[in-house]
C-alpha cells in the first residue's frame, strides 16, 4: 500500500477513533461535571471561586476526575486496534487489499493516542473557561503517556491473543496491585522482580499525578514509561507482522 | 490438527479453477493461505512467484469472503469508499469506481443504509461489488453465491464471464456445483483436507462423449417412441430415463424424431462433476 493510501485511510482510522470515545466521554464528562456543577451552584458563581475551600475541591474533583477518566479511557479507547479486526474477521477484507497490515495497525495507534490525548485537552480546556485555570499542556502530556502505554498493552494482547480487553484490565490491574505493594516493601524479593517486570502502571500513575498537580516526574520514571510502552509495542507489531493474520 | 495436507495444483492466467468440497474439507484454510492469512506448515504456495503475503502486499487480490464480516455500522456506500481507498485507487477515480460497483450489483437504493439494514442477499451483492472495485491478476470467489436470489445468481455468473481475460486467474470455492461446472474450467476436489479429483469441466462432454452415462429425456409427444429405443430404459408419462454414451444417444433420438417423437428436453442425471464428487467424497 502506497503511504499516500495509508494516510488517506486515516480519516477513517479518526472517525472510528471519535465514535468509540463519544460514549466515554459523555459518561466521563457526566462523572466529573455532575458534582462539579452541583458544588458551584450551592458556592456561588464559577467567577467567584477564588483560593479557598472550594477552589480545593473543585480543584480536587478535576484531579481524581482526571485520573479515573485517564485510565479507564485508556482501557476503553486503546483496547480492540488489533483484536477487533481478528476477534470479528474484519481483516479478510482489510487485508486482500495491498496493505502492510504493521503499517496499518502502526497508523491507527497513532491516530488512537492522539485522539485519546485531544480528549484529555478538552477537559482542562473546557474546566478553565467555567471555573480557574488548571495546566492543559500537563493533562495532555500524561494522556500521551497513558495512551502509549495501555495502548501498547493491548496491541500486544491483540496480537498474541485476538482479544485484548481482558488481558489489558488485567495486566493492568496485577501491575498496579504488585507495584505498589513492592512500593511498600511488603513483597519477596523475587515477586519484587517480578513485579517491575511487568508494564510500570504505577509508575505512569505518579507521573500523571506529579504534571497534574503542576508538579515535574522524575526523568528516570519518563524514560521507564516510554521505554517499556516502545517495546511493548515494537513487539505487537513484530507479532502482527510474523504471526498468521488468521488463527 | 492438519486442515489441508498434500494438495498440490496450479492455476493458469486465463483460468477460472473451482474448488469443492464438502462441509470441514479444507476449502476455506485453503483460501486462507491462498490470500496470505494463513502461512502453509509445509510445502510452498507462490503466486506470479512471490508468497501470497507478498504477493497481496504487492498488487492485493480480489476477494469475495463467504461470510460479510465487515462492521455492520458502516453504510454501503462508506464501506465502499473505504475499500476503495485501500485497495489503493486513486483519489480521482474512487467515486467513478463506487459506482461503477454499484450499478454493476444493483445496490443503488441501499448506498445509504447501514450494512446490518441489509439481507443476506444484498450484503453477498456488496461483498461482490467490493471484490470489483480495481482489476486484480488474481480473484478469489468463496461461496459467492451463497445468499443469493436465483436472478442473482444468473447475474453473478454474467459477472465472472466478464472477468475472464487471459492475464486474469479466478478460484471459486463453492458446495454447488453447478454453479463450478457452468463457470469452471477445472474443479478440484477435496475432502479431508487432500485433493481427491481435479475434474475438467470444460468440453467434459465432448471428451467423454464414449462413456455411458444415464440421461432424463422429455417428449411432449412420443414418449414411447423413445422408450423403444433404450433397452432397459424407463418411462413415467412423458418422461424417460435411459443408459447410454453420447453418440448412441444421438442416433436413437435421431430415430424417434424420424418416427414422430417430439423431444423437449435431454439433460444427464448426474452431471460429471457430480459423479466425480459423489465417488471422490466417499472413498
Amino acid at each position: 500500500m502506497s503511504g499516500t493510501a495509508l494516510l488517506a485511510y486515516s480519516r477513517w482510522h479518526a472517525r472510528d477513533g471519535l465514535v468509540r470515545a463519544l460514549v466515554p466521554v459523555l459518561i466521563f464528562a457526566g462523572i466529573g461535571g455532575i458534582p462539579i456543577w452541583s458544588l458551584v451552584a450551592q458556592q456561588g458563581l464559577a467567577s467567584s471561586v477564588g483560593p479557598g475551600q472550594t477552589h480545593d475541591s473543585l480543584a480536587m474533583i478535576y484531579t481524581q476526575t482526571m485520573e479515573l477518566a485517564m485510565t479507564l479511557g485508556a482501557v476503553v479507547l486503546m483496547g480492540g486496534l488489533v483484536a477487533d479486526d481478528r476477534e470479528r474477521g474484519y481483516f479478510r477484507f482489510l487485508f486482500a487489499a495491498p496493505v502492510v497490515p504493521w503499517q496499518h495497525y502502526l497508523l491507527r495507534f497513532v491516530i488512537g493516542v492522539a485522539l485519546y490525548s485531544t480528549c484529555f485537552a478538552l477537559v482542562p480546556i473546557s474546566f478553565g473557561a467555567a471555573l480557574f485555570e488548571v495546566p492543559i499542556v500537563a493533562a495532555v502530556r500524561a494522556a500521551v503517556l497513558y495512551g502509549f502505554l495501555f495502548g501498547s498493552v493491548a496491541m500486544l494482547g491483540g496480537a498474541l491473543f485476538n482479544r485484548d480487553g481482558v488481558f489489558l484490565i488485567v495486566v493492568v490491574l496485577v501491575s498496579g496491585m504488585l507495584q505498589q505493594l513492592a512500593k511498600g516493601g511488603m513483597l519477596s524479593r523475587a515477586a519484587t522482580v517480578v513485579a517491575w517486570a511487568l508494564p510500570p502502571v504505577s509508575v505512569v500513575a505518579d507521573v500523571r499525578t506529579s504534571w497534574l498537580a503542576g508538579r515535574p516526574s522524575s526523568g528516570n520514571d519518563l524514560l521507564l514509561v516510554v521505554g517499556y510502552s516502545l517495546g511493548l509495542l515494537a513487539s505487537a507489531l513484530w507479532i502482527v507482522r510474523r504471526a498468521p493474520l488468521a488463527r | 490438527m492438519r486442515a489441508v495436507e498434500d494438495v498440490s495444483f496450479e492455476v493458469a492466467p486465463g483460468e477460472v479453477l473451482g474448488i469443492a468440497g464438502p462441509n470441514g474439507a479444507g476449502k476455506s484454510t485453503l483460501i486462507a493461505m491462498l490470500l496470505g492469512f494463513l502461512p502453509p506448515t509445509g510445502g510452498e504456495l507462490r503466486i506470479h512467484g512471490l508468497a501470497p503475503r507478498d504477493f497481496v502486499q504487492r498488487e492485493g487480490i480480489a476477494y469475495q469472503p463467504e461470510l460479510m464480516t465487515i462492521p455492520l455500522g458502516w453504510r454501503t456506500e462508506e464501506a465502499l469508499d473505504r475499500l476503495a481507498v485501500l485497495a489503493g485507487i486513486a483519489p480521482a477515480e474512487r467515486a467513478a469506481a463506487r459506482e461503477r460497483v454499484i450499478d454493476t450489483v444493483g445496490i443503488d437504493e441501499h448506498r445509504d443504509k447501514r450494512l446490518k439494514a441489509l439481507s443476506k442477499g444484498n450484503l453477498q451483492r456488496l461483498g461482490l461489488a467490493q471484490a470489483l472495485l480495481i482489476d486484480r491478476r488474481v480473484v478469489v470467489f468463496d461461496e459467492p453465491t451463497h445468499g443469493l436470489d436465483p436472478v442473482w445468481t444468473n447475474r453473478f455468473r454474467e459477472i465472472v464471464g466478464g472477468l475472464r481475460n487471459s492475464e486474469r486467474a479466478i478460484v471459486i470455492a463453492s458446495h454447488n456445483l453447478d454453479e463450478l461446472e457452468r463457470l469452471c474450467d477445472r474443479v478440484l476436489i477435496i475432502d479431508r483436507g487432500r485433493v481427491q479429483h481435479m475434474v475438467i469441466v470444460r468440453g467434459t462432454i465432448g471428451g467423454e462423449a464414449g462413456r455411458t452415462r444415464r440421461w432424463r429425456l422429455r417428449a411432449v409427444v412420443g414418449a414411447d417412441l423413445l422408450t423403444a429405443q433404450f433397452p432397459g430404459a424407463t418411462q413415467e408419462g412423458e418422461r424417460v430415463e435411459c443408459d447410454a454414451d453420447v453418440p448412441a444417444l444421438n442416433r436413437a433420438l435421431a430415430v424417434a424424431i424420424s418416427q414422430g417423437a417430439l423431444v423437449s428436453a435431454v439433460a444427464p442425471i448426474e452431471s460429471t462433476l457430480e459423479e466425480a464428487f459423489r465417488t471422490a467424497v466417499a472413498r
